[in-house]
């Protein structure tokens, strides 16, 4: 896969991954604040509870010193002692409550209920303490949680005046500050923890539900206490129905990493197949183009390339390709010149399209051309193409009609391998040649039977493949009655009637491919085209031409001869040229008549022949002169230097033909 | 092969010898130009040197009126003065298939013909 089309799939990838990360980002984050949001409405809560519940303690206690120290004042000391005993005990709030005289700076201890006051331990301070107590409303604090028993200390006057009594509670802290309150308590279900003093220093700590220090999420808040300030810390401890658990970011986040790498792990995977089915299609598409091509031309190059040519016929080719599908089909013709008189005319068609159907085609076409040449009879031919093509091993089977024409005699011996059957034109009208017809090649079945059929001097036979009668919504029986109706009022050269039959089947184009040639009698044979045609390579041969009886005319015949072996080398044609001058020398001077020239590639591989024809008669001499006679060399030195010479006396007609013959490439092996 | 059909025949002396110069073909067309012009010559005491070095063409026909030319300067002891300067290698080939190449004095050059026999 190259750098583009892996940016291809990267791309998406990358996009899918972004988007998966963004929206987990911002799920985490929402889940976080909201987290957060109800942590801190939980902590706020705990704390306006565990404030308020502070705020109803501190009234409580106030009231019980306010009205101890009242009765000392308006009543009596020992009424004072009743008054504090209820208030004093293991089951009242304070463990003992102490009654001073203040006058001025000095406090003196008047009495006592409960325990021995701890303020004793420390008589200094104690009584700084007592006699600073204003006469406020304020409930005064003590802060004794050092001493043996962790107590607090509380303490009211009510008397402005420069003396008065200060009543003194000692409060007893639990002696560890981990307490557990009662249902029903104000403080029940709080997870909480009190600090004297503003900030939460731990040996300050009054009483605590929670373990401290905690790891749970925290708040910290201060409330009045008396004449102080309580640290109020409150923790989420157990979350309550409704709150988002604290790791609940964190799942988001995680099951949001997962399906984002899922996401695009598909996204990759999907791209990265359908990369490769498009990289499939595009390779598939080049290998048809390829395919396409090479069959085009593979059948293209075995097609002749012009119709051919064939003394006393007139010959018709056409080729129409299919209109559809995208490959060639295997459909071809041929015409094979056996001899002067006979010429055998081949059509077949390849099962199937493409490159296979026309290597097919390659491979029997010059198989059947050599067959053909080294005289085998068309029943022969069609039995032997069996070995070159195997419907079971190469997938495809041929449909073959092979034909010789014998043109002078006007007899045609044909035979087809499951070829539709040949049509015959003549004056009289057109019709299908019945055939014993042989299974087609590389099909096993029955053997072609040759078949013999001597036709009209204007006959024209009309060879096919079933591309010309086979058309959709036809059936075949329909289009053999149609193009035999076609045929039948035919009239001109076999190039028109060819026209006629596609013009007439084939209207709008062939939806397959067809192939069509054409042969039909005419009466009147080219003797150069004749001989061309069992010389096709020479480019100048053979070549004919009729010379006057003139003296002058033996410089001209030496000329045209020259002109017509200007491909061989100089010495040849020296030579060529000497004899044939000699040769129209004799039919001037001897026959007294005009005579035609024609030089030829001779029948003998390798030679060149030279032909003199004359309207005279006999035999000239052919004794060698003795030296002291002038005449009679010419066909001393013709005999001397051709290959093969001859003369030919005409049978019916008067006229004799004196030729020659040389190698063309002497001392070429 | 030179004009076609034309032969031009010049007649002059290079020393003791006539020579006759031909320059073009000989054929049945132009062998008559060849003998009219040969028949002016006299056997007289000149030999005589017929120059084919520039016939691009010479068939049987020229063979016949050099023939005749040579028989008619015979000379009573046998002897002949005609000698024939031959250098394209096919007219040599034709005097000699016809046998003629031992009848005839050939020379390959004129100067060779020209000289002290």
């Amino acid at each position: 896969m190259d750098a583009r089309a892996d940016r291809r799939v990267r791309s998406p990838v990358v996009l899918a991954a972004a988007i998966g990360l963004t929206i987990t980002t911002a799920l985490s984050l929402t889940a976080w604040a909201l987290v957060v949001a109800g942590d801190n409405h939980f902590l706020a809560t705990q704390e306006r509870e565990v404030s308020l519940a502070l705020q109803t303690t501190v009234p409580a206690l106030q009231d019980q010193l306010s009205n101890a120290d009242n009765v000392a004042t308006e009543l009596s000391v020992s009424q004072f002692r009743d008054f504090a005993a209820a208030d004093v005990g293991a089951n009242a709030s304070f463990r003992s409550m102490s009654l001073w005289r203040v006058v001025g700076s000095s406090a003196t201890l008047v009495s006592n209920v409960g325990q021995r006051p701890e303020i004793l331990d420390e008589p200094q301070l104690g009584k700084e303490f007592i006699a600073s107590v204003p006469a406020t409303d304020t409930l005064s604090v003590l802060n004794l949680l050092d001493e043996p028993v962790r107590e607090l200390g509380f303490a009211v006057r009510l008397s402005a005046g420069p003396s008065g009594y200060v009543v003194f509670g000692e409060y007893a802290q639990p002696a560890h500050p981990h307490v557990r309150f009662p249902a029903g308590s104000n403080f029940a279900g709080l997870d909480f923890a009190l600090f004297l003093g503003p900030t939460a220093t731990p040996s300050a700590l009054l009483e605590s539900t929670i373990p401290f220090p905690t790891r749970h999420p925290t708040a910290q808040t201060t409330a009045p206490f008396g004449d102080q300030t309580v640290t109020i810390l409150v923790a989420l401890v157990s979350r309550p129905p409704g709150v988002l658990p604290s790791p609940a970011p964190w799942w988001i986040a995680g099951g949001g990493l997962l399906l984002t790498l899922l996401t695009t792990g598909v996204v990759s995977r999907l791209l990265t197949r359908r990369q490769l089915a498009e990289a499939t299609v595009v390779t598939t598409r080049a290998d048809l183009d390829i395919e396409r091509t090479i069959s085009t031309t593979l059948q293209r190059a075995l097609l002749p390339d012009e119709s051919p040519t064939f003394p006393g016929l007139d010959i018709a080719t056409r080729y129409v390709a299919g209109t559809t599908g995208v490959d060639v089909g295997g459909d071809w013709y041929d015409a094979i010149p056996l001899d002067l008189e006979r010429l055998v005319l081949v059509v077949g068609d390849v099962s199937g399209r493409g490159l296979r159907a026309a290597t097919v085609m390659g491979s029997l076409r010059p198989a059947i051309r050599a067959y053909a040449l080294q005289g085998d009879p068309p029943a022969a031919i069609l039995a032997k193409l069996d070995d070159l093509v195997n419907v079971e091993r190469d997938d495809c089977f041929a449909t073959v009609l092979c034909a010789v024409l014998d043109v002078p005699r006007r007899v045609i011996t044909m035979a087809t391998a499951g070829h539709p059957p040949p049509l015959l034109v003549d004056g009289t009208g057109a019709r299908f040649l019945r055939l014993t017809v042989g299974a087609p090649v590389g099909v096993r079945g029955p053997a072609a039977v040759a078949s013999t059929f001597s036709v009209a001097a204007d006959a024209a036979l009309v060879v096919y493949t079933d591309g010309l009668v086979e058309r959709r919504g036809v059936t075949i029986d329909e289009g053999f009655a149609q193009l035999r109706d076609s045929a039948a009022g035919a009239t001109g050269s076999v190039t028109e009637l060819v026209a006629r039959l596609a013009a007439a089947m084939v209207p709008d184009g062939a939806s397959d491919d067809l192939a069509i040639i054409a042969a039909g009698w005419t009466t009147e044979v080219d003797p150069v085209t004749l001989a061309r045609h069992l010389h096709p390579g020479a480019a100048t041969r053979p070549a004919s031409r009729s010379f006057p009886a003139d003296t002058h005319a033996v410089a001209a015949a030496r000329h045209f001869i020259q002109s017509a072996l200007e491909d061989l080398d100089s010495e040849v044609v020296e030579v060529a040229v000497l004899l044939g001058s000699e040769l129209t020398t004799n039919a001037v001077t001897h026959a007294g008549s005009g005579f035609r020239v024609t030089v030829t590639d001779s029948a003998v591989p390798g030679r060149i022949r030279v032909e003199v024809a004359d309207e005279g008669r006999g035999l000239p001499a052919r004794q060698a002169p003795r030296p002291s006679e002038p005449g009679g060399r010419g066909l001393q030195i013709v005999e001397s230097l051709a290959q093969a010479w001859g003369i030919t006396v005409g049978s019916r007609s008067a006229g004799r033909t004196v030729w020659f013959e040389l190698d063309a490439h002497p001392g070429s092996p | 092969m030179g004009d076609a059909g034309t032969l031009t025949v010049d007649v002059g002396r290079a020393g003791d010898h006539t020579v006759v110069r031909l320059t073009g073909e000989v054929d049945l067309a132009t062998a008559s130009t060849l003998e009219e012009a040969l028949s002016e010559i006299e056997g007289d005491d000149h030999p005589l040197v017929i120059d084919l070095s520039a016939v691009s063409f010479l068939d049987s026909s020229g063979l016949s009126v050099l023939v005749k030319a040579r028989q008619r300067l015979e000379r009573a002891d046998g002897t002949n003065g005609l000698r024939l300067v031959v250098s394209r290698p096919i007219i040599r080939r034709v005097f000699e298939v016809t046998g003629l190449a031992d009848v005839f004095d050939l020379a390959a050059t004129l100067d060779e013909a020209t000289s002290a026999p």
